[in-house]
């Protein structure tokens, strides 16, 4: 594993607000305007993500199956990080629940995709998501996976240059919340900062909207 | 804010302190008052956690936040958190300045103590001694309790709006 690696973000910018394409066919987003931006923003079209492996708590699995047949919340970061990611992921065990008793018919979940593999072991996260919620997936993988996937998401992250074998170094990473749908598809980013009562009203707008 | 814990201590020998009242100044630990001080519980087997805290300056001189320490970790250091287009970075402050007759808090999402390579897993409710260094060389000794970030941040998100440079 390469000790040093900057990959510049794609930034969010990208995910321009869902123009009103009145032409919609397969696309569930054409139309649709979230009615706070600052809280949910769609892009123009779903953004599918590549079926590549990870590792998990429970050895290597494809990212095609993780994101299949359910509904994701799914947050990058890292576990070292002392202050947002724990920040983000109280937020995110707040919300699961109540998103599964508001949309009891969705099948949701929370993945957690470590960015920092030469730190985090599938072990080592395991026991760090369970402090928050013994229902959040952590996964993390191969260099080449953990960007195929954040690409495909536009999620953006520079891991700071160090030393081989200097343990602290930080990661600059995105704070968003992106919503994956049962095909491995991204269909909404929720940028921070993460106020659990409105991103939940979000996407309870979104699903009775969008996914119909 | 509820609880004021502020301890002073420090180079307060007599001669110091007739020689700076003469010169018509105070040791700036005396003009700081430290609020709330609180240490997140970190998840097992985290390598790094933060303080926070919010630092009021009664003085008519800003005063500097240097450095901090606390035993049992390896590294502490002054951070502060800043979201730019939605790319999260942690930046080391040589200062946190406090300005006269106002304020600064430490918050998640902004300011913090980031405290690296704890020597134990540390237990909610379990009080750390941290050791505030200012601009002046003078010291503020405070204890913080480890808490619950949610229970410590009461329900509410964390707070961009002080020092966060968060922007849309
Ligand atoms: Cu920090």
């Amino acid at each position: 594993m390469r000790a040093n690696r900057v990959l510049l973000p794609l930034m969010l910018v990208m995910l321009g607000l869902a123009g009103c394409r009145p032409d919609a066919g397969d696309n569930p987003l054409a139309g649709y305007q979230a009615p706070d931006p600052l809280v949910l923003r769609t892009p123009e079209a779903p953004m599918p993500l590549p079926d590549v492996p990870l590792a998990g708590v429970d050895g290597e699995l494809r990212s095609a199956d993780l994101f299949h047949d359910r509904w994701t919340l799914l947050y990058v970061g890292y576990s070292f990080c002392p202050d947002i990611c724990p920040t983000e992921l109280g937020q995110l065990s707040r919300i699961l629940p109540v998103l599964r008793q508001r949309l009891p018919n969705i099948p949701w979940q929370v993945v957690f995709l470590s960015v920092d593999p030469e730190r985090d072991t599938p072990a080592h996260l395991e026991k760090y998501t369970a402090f928050f919620s013994e229902e959040f997936i952590p996964v993390t993988g191969s260099r080449k996976s953990i960007d195929a996937i954040t690409a495909a998401v536009k999620a953006g992250y520079r891991i700071e240059p160090h030393e081989a074998g200097q343990t602290t170094y930080s990661v600059d990473h995105d704070t968003g919340f992106r919503l994956i749908d049962p095909d491995g598809r991204m269909l909404a980013l929720l940028p921070g900062p993460h106020d659990p009562p409105a991103i939940v009203s979000a996407l309870e707008n979104f699903m009775s909207e969008v996914t119909k | 804010m509820n609880k004021t814990t502020t301890a002073v201590r420090g180079p307060i020998n007599f001669l110091l302190l007739a020689a700076t009242l003469l010169a018509g100044s105070v040791a700036h630990a005396a003009e700081l008052e430290v609020i709330d001080p609180w240490v997140a519980l970190s998840p097992p087997g985290a390598h790094a956690t933060a303080a926070f805290m919010e630092l009021r300056n009664a003085g008519e001189q800003p005063v500097d936040l240097v450095a901090a320490s606390v035993d049992g970790f390896q590294v502490v250091e002054l951070h502060r958190s800043i979201e730019e287009n939605g790319m999260h970075r942690m930046v080391q402050q040589e200062r946190i300045t406090v300005p006269a007759g106002g304020s600064v808090e430490l918050a998640p999402g902004g300011y913090h103590v980031m405290l690296i390579g704890a020597e134990s897993e540390l237990e909610e409710g379990e009080v750390l001694t941290l050791e505030l260094t200012l601009g002046d060389g003078s010291r503020v000794s405070v204890e913080a309790p480890v808490k619950r970030r949610e229970q410590a941040m009461g329900g509410h998100g964390h707070s961009h709006d002080n020092g966060g440079g968060h922007e849309h």
